[in-house]
């Protein structure tokens, strides 16, 4: 095994105070999921890793005032047995049940499917469409920053190499959803996957819309141009897709020679799982466990 | 580096080791405790031959730092069947042909272990989509799943008398 040592980080200050002692040298785990394959690639050497796994005040969902509160530690799996998560933010809990295999999900945590940053996290779209904060605490203060534009590249995001993610807020939204394509199911990263949040009036007409994509560029993306072009149509028309079936398009810059899916195919699949996102999420809830 | 003193609970028995914060538990398990029913195949966590449970619920033990799994309440394979008496699901692995070459059978049996404690009463889907991180390479799965069910109907059965 690959070199690294270990502080054990028994409360937030500890872990805070850690990451500013070691600076870069740093490096956070807590599910291992993600940590312990990068070692093994090599890809981080000689780091410290801060443990953070212990911390409870980092776990967790419940309602602080009229917003969902989840802590960075909550595992995939309690956010996939989540009542108030299925009913207050249908398109996360939907992540939830096609997330990596169901061990997996035991360890695996929010905050760390958003620090890998991975382009196709499956966490990432649907806390994109419920426009979530992500809360984040170091040595110099606390600070919110706004899912939509934390992701800088690859692997990349705005939270520093000092700051810790504690939790996420959102404001419940029944009308989202997601939706994924992998090439099998287990253990499969994503080929692409689609989230959206989509109210419609009493004709079924799409009154608002928002839609967030993984693993068609090198970060979640918002597909703006899809949104607008979704707006006003009849959710239940399939013609009236047309136009966000060209849009959508603009919004995604697939990477070419991808081992998992051609440039080609992801055009072609992308703007299949919008629509199918947006009608689900228009219907206001999850339904029975769906795939595309 | 660095070197930790772990408190493990491994199979009932209170351990107390010395490990290096590189050591993987799953080293610990098979070559300090010389548990090696936990298999070790892929290494990241893709296979599900390490699993192992964690109270109630599976953990891949190639991916656990040893360290990290301070204070932890472990059971392998070997800590699952009580005075040489079989549990339902081994039984039913045996009964039902369910191994083939039985690498990743440890690995099958502990995660429906876990299967059953989380739902009792899985319907095929269930079991299919729970066992997806487990790879059997002998496509042995048709006789893996029935042996899930048939492990359930057991349990439900000796629940009710």
């Amino acid at each position: 095994m690959k070199n690294f040592a270990f502080v054990n980080a028994r409360s937030l200050e500890e872990a805070v105070g850690h990451l500013a002692a070691l600076g870069p040298q740093a490096y956070v785990v807590a599910g291992a999921t993600n940590v312990m394959v990068d070692i093994r690639d090599g890809k981080r050497n000689d780091k410290t890793l801060v443990n953070i796994r212990g911390i409870d005040a980092l776990r967790g969902i419940r309602m602080e005032g009229a917003l969902v509160w989840v802590g960075a530690l909550t595992t995939i799996a309690e956010i996939g047995a989540s009542e108030l998560i299925k009913g207050h933010a249908p398109a996360l809990y939907m992540a939830a049940q096609v997330f990596a295999d169901p061990t997996t999900r035991n360890s695996a945590t929010i905050g760390g499917n958003l620090i890998k940053a991975s382009a196709g996290g499956d966490t990432l779209p649907p806390l994109m469409v419920m426009e979530a904060d992500v809360h984040v605490k170091s040595a110099r203060g606390e600070r919110a920053l706004p899912i939509c534009d934390i992701f800088t590249g690859l692997g990349k995001t705005r939270v520093e190499p000092d700051e810790l993610v504690t939790h996420f807020t959102f404001a419940p939204q029944p009308h989202t959803a997601f939706m994924k394509m992998g090439q099998r199911k287990s253990m499969a990263i994503s080929v692409c996957t689609a989230a959206a949040y989509a109210t419609v009036d009493g004709e079924g007409r799409v009154t608002d819309c928002r839609i967030a994509l993984g693993a068609v560029a090198s970060t979640p993306v918002r597909a703006s141009a899809a949104e607008k072009a979704l707006l006003g149509i009849k959710v239940d028309d399939e013609g009236a897709y047309e136009a966000m079936y060209g849009a959508v398009q603009g919004d995604i810059n697939p990477r070419p020679h991808s081992v998992r899916a051609s440039v080609e195919y992801r055009r072609q699949i992308v703007p299949v799982l919008v629509k199918r996102a947006v009608r689900r999420a228009a219907l206001g809830d999850c339904g029975p466990r769906v795939q595309p | 580096m660095s070197k930790h003193t772990i408190n493990l609970t491994v199979n009932g028995k209170r351990r107390t080791l010395d490990v290096q914060s590189n050591e993987l538990l799953i080293d610990v398990l098979r070559d300090r405790l010389y548990l090696t029913g936990t298999k070790y195949g892929c290494g990241i966590a893709e296979c599900g031959a390490c699993t192992v449970l964690h109270g109630d619920r599976s953990v891949m033990s190639c991916l656990v730092p040893a360290v990290a799994a301070d204070g932890w309440e472990i059971t392998t394979s070997e800590g699952l069947a009580k005075d040489g008496e079989l549990t339902p699901v081994q039984e039913s692995f045996v009964n039902l042909g369910a191994i083939q070459c039985g690498f990743c059978t440890p690995g099958m049996v502990v995660t429906s272990t876990a299967l059953l404690r989380e739902n009792p009463d899985p319907d095929e889907a269930y079991v299919k989509d729970y066992l997806r991180g487990n790879f059997c390479r002998c496509t042995g799965y048709v006789a893996i799943v029935q042996a899930v069910l048939d492990a359930a109907g057991k349990m439900k059965g000796a629940a009710a008398t």
